[in-house]
C-alpha cells in the first residue's frame, strides 16, 4: 500500500538576489514496508529532497512546491506538511554524535521528544524501542551522555529516537558514512529488520551503490536536482539504461577488478547548472539535442523511468547503435 | 628490492586528564613489515586499529616508543636535522582534503611551499615546476591563484597529491585518500595515483578500510587489528582464503 507519494516537487535556491530552480520534476513514492534508495553524488539534491518532505529547509532555499502530496492516498494541504515531522516522518542523519545534544542524558532526550509532541512519557515504550534497535542495557544507556557511547551505539540511539514517536516513514540520510566498515553492515541489517517487523517505510540515502543495492527495493538515481533513472533494484542492477547510472555502477570497486573506471569531469555547480540534459557535459553519448532540450522522465517499462534522449519517443535507433 | 622497512614499532598513547593518567591505548604493538620498490602495499583496518599512527610514524610526524624505520637501509629515527634530504623522499597524503590545505594559501603557495622549505631550486624556477606538477595531476594553470574553499573535494585532493609529489618522493603514504570523496571522483583519484606510480616508479603505502579498493590497487596487504598485524600476504590469497577470524569478519562485511 502506498504510504507517501509526492508529484512534481520543485525547489528554488537563493542565488544573489535572484532565485534559481534547482530541483524539479521529482516524483517520489513509497509503499508500506518498502526501502527506497536515493543515490547520487554530493550536491545532487538527495538530502534536500527528503528534508523538503517535511519542509525542514536550509537557509538558502526560497520555496518548495508540490503538485500533489498524498499520505496513505489522501491529499494533504501544504500548511500541514511541517506537522508531519516526528509524527509521520522521522530522520536519522549521517553523523550520530552531532545529532544528539551533548549536554543532556539520552533519557532526557527521549523525554523531550514526548513533550514536544504533547504525549505522555512512557518508559516501557522507550525501553522496548531501544531493545528493538539492539541496545539491551536500556537503563544504563538512558542514564549516559552522548560522549559515553560509541559511534555504532550512538547511531542506534538516533534510530531509536526517530522510531519512538511511532512514525511510519523513516528517512535515513547516509546513516553509515561516519561508522566503521565492520559496523556498516550491522546498521543496514537493523534497518532491514525494522521494516520487516514494524512495516516501516524507509528512504535510504547514500552515494554508495553497494549499500543501496544490498538494502533497497526501489531506487532513484539523482543528478543535479533531477531524477535521471528510477526502477526496482534488479532492473537497475542489470538492465539500467541511463549512461550516468551505468557509469556510476562501473565506478563501484568490485572483487576481481583490475582497475578503476571513472566518470570524467566534475559534478555541475548547483546554482549554475548546464543547459539541456544536466549530465550532457560528462556523457559519452551526448548529441546536440542533449545540449538544447532537457529530456522528460519516460516510463520505458513498468515502474522503470529514464530521463534521457537516447530512450523513449520511439528513438530506438540510437539505442541499437550504442 | 625493499625500499622501506619497519621493525618492531611500538606506540602507546597515554590518556591524561588534568592531574592523573586515565588510561592507555596501545596503538601499535611489535609491527614489522617491509615495502618493496615499485609496489603498492595495502594496509587494512578499522578505525582505532593504528593504521594512521603507523603512517604518521613513517612520515616522521610522531615518534614511536620503540622500534626502527629504515629507508634504503638508513635508520630514519636516529637521524636529526640532516634527515631533511631523506624526508623529502617520503611524502604523505591525508584523508580529509578539507582540513589538510591551509585555507589562507593559494594553490600555488601550497604546492610551492615544499620546494622553498627544502630549497630544491632557485626561486625563479619555482613557478614553472609548480605548473608542470599541476599538469601531471590534471589541474589547469587557471587554478594557480584559487583558494581551497573555491575547490571541490576531488580538486583539493589533487592539490594535496601535487604537493606531495613535487619533491619527487620514492615512497608515498596515502592515508585513506578517497574516503571523503564521492564514488565517481574516488575512481579518478585512484587512477591518478596509479598513473603517477607507474610514471615515476613510486612505492605506495596505501591505507584504507575498504577491502575492495585494497584488492584492486595493491599487490600485498597487511591487516591491522588493535595495533597488531594479524595477517599479511598476497591480496588474492588473503581475500579468497583468510586465516584470521578478524579478516573473515571484515570480508563478511562487504556488500557485493
Amino acid at each position: 500500500m502506498e504510504v507517501l507519494a509526492v508529484r512534481n516537487m520543485r525547489i528554488s535556491l537563493k542565488k544573489g538576489r535572484k532565485s534559481v530552480e534547482f530541483l524539479s520534476g521529482v516524483n517520489l513514492k513509497i509503499n508500506t514496508g518498502e526501502i527506497v534508495g536515493i543515490a547520487g553524488e554530493s550536491g545532487s539534491g538527495k538530502t534536500i529532497t527528503t528534508l523538503s518532505l517535511t519542509k525542514l529547509l536550509p537557509e538558502d532555499v526560497i520555496e518548495v512546491r508540490f503538485d500533489d502530496y498524498r499520505i496513505n492516498g489522501v491529499k494533504t494541504e501544504e500548511v500541514q506538511i511541517p506537522y508531519l515531522r516526528g509524527r509521520f516522518i522521522s530522520y536519522v542523519f549521517q553523523d550520530p554524535l552531532p545529532s544528539l545534544d551533548p549536554m543532556f542524558t539520552i533519557g532526557y532526550q527521549f523525554k523531550e521528544i514526548y513533550t514536544s509532541l504533547d504525549k505522555e512519557y512512557k518508559e516501557e515504550e522507550v525501553i522496548s524501542v531501544l531493545d528493538k534497535v539492539g541496545l539491551k542495557e536500556a537503563n544504563r544507556i538512558l542514564k549516559s551522555y552522548p560522549h559515553q557511547l560509541s559511534g555504532g551505539m550512538a547511531q542506534r540511539v538516533a534510530i531509536a529516537l526517530a522510531l519512538v514517536t511511532g512514525c511510519r516513514v523513516l528517512v535515513a540520510d547516509e546513516p553509515t558514512t561516519a561508522l566503521d566498515a565492520s559496523l556498516k553492515k550491522s546498521i543496514l541489517d537493523l534497518l532491514d529488520t525494522l521494516r520487516r517487523e514494524n512495516t516501516l517505510s524507509i528512504f535510504f540515502i547514500s552515494h554508495d551503490l553497494n549499500q543501496i543495492f544490498y538494502l533497497c527495493d526501489y531506487i532513484y538515481i539523482f543528478y543535479a536536482g533531477r531524477i535521471l533513472e528510477s526502477g526496482p533494484k534488479n532492473v537497475l542492477k542489470d538492465k539500467s539504461l541511463h549512461p550516468y547510472t551505468r557509469a556510476l555502477l562501473n565506478c563501484v570497486p568490485r572483487k576481481g577488478d583490475r582497475g578503476f573506471s571513472q566518470i570524467p569531469g566534475r559534478p555541475p555547480d548547483i546554482k549554475n547548472p548546464p543547459s539541456g540534459c544536466k549530465f550532457h557535459p560528462r556523457c559519452e553519448y551526448a548529441k546536440s539535442i542533449c545540449q538544447e532540450r532537457e529530456p522528460d522522465l519516460i516510463e520505458v517499462k513498468k515502474a522503470h523511468f529514464v530521463r534521457c534522449h537516447l530512450f523513449g519517443n520511439g528513438d530506438s535507433k540510437s539505442r541499437k547503435t550504442q | 628490492m625493499e625500499i622501506l622497512k619497519v621493525e618492531k614499532l611500538n606506540k602507546v598513547y597515554i590518556l591524561k586528564s588534568a592531574f592523573k593518567v586515565k588510561g592507555k591505548v596501545e596503538a601499535l604493538r611489535e609491527v614489522s613489515f617491509s615495502l618493496n620498490e615499485n609496489e603498492v602495499l595495502g594496509i587494512i583496518g578499522e578505525s582505532g586499529s593504528g593504521k594512521s599512527t603507523l603512517a604518521y610514524i613513517i612520515a616522521g610526524l610522531i615518534k614511536p616508543d620503540s622500534g626502527k624505520v629504515f629507508f634504503k637501509g638508513e635508520d630514519l629515527l636516529s637521524l636529526y636535522r640532516t634527515s631533511r634530504k631523506i624526508r623529502q623522499k617520503i611524502q604523505i597524503i591525508f584523508q580529509d582534503p578539507y582540513n589538510t590545505l591551509n585555507p589562507r594559501y593559494t594553490v600555488y603557495q601550497t604546492i610551492a611551499e615544499p620546494l622553498l622549505v627544502h630549497r630544491i631550486c632557485p626561486r625563479r624556477d619555482v613557478k614553472e615546476k609548480v605548473i608542470h606538477v599541476m599538469e601531471s595531476v590534471g589541474l589547469q594553470s587557471e587554478y594557480l591563484n584559487k583558494y581551497p574553499h573555491q575547490l571541490s573535494g576531488g580538486e583539493r585532493q589533487r592539490v594535496a597529491i601535487a604537493r606531495a609529489i613535487i619533491l619527487k618522493p620514492q615512497v608515498l603514504i596515502c592515508d585513506e585518500p578517497t574516503s571523503n570523496l564521492d564514488l565517481s571522483i574516488q575512481a579518478q583519484i585512484l587512477n591518478l595515483l596509479l598513473n603517477i606510480k607507474n610514471q615515476r616508479g613510486l612505492s605506495i603505502l596505501f591505507i584504507t578500510h575498504d577491502i575492495n579498493i585494497a584488492s584492486i590497487i595493491s599487490q600485498r596487504v597487511i591487516v591491522l587489528y588493535k595495533g597488531r598485524i594479524v595477517e599479511e600476504g598476497n591480496v588474492d590469497e588473503i581475500l579468497s582464503n583468510p586465516r584470521n577470524s578478524y579478516t573473515k569478519t571484515l570480508l563478511s562485511a562487504r556488500f557485493l
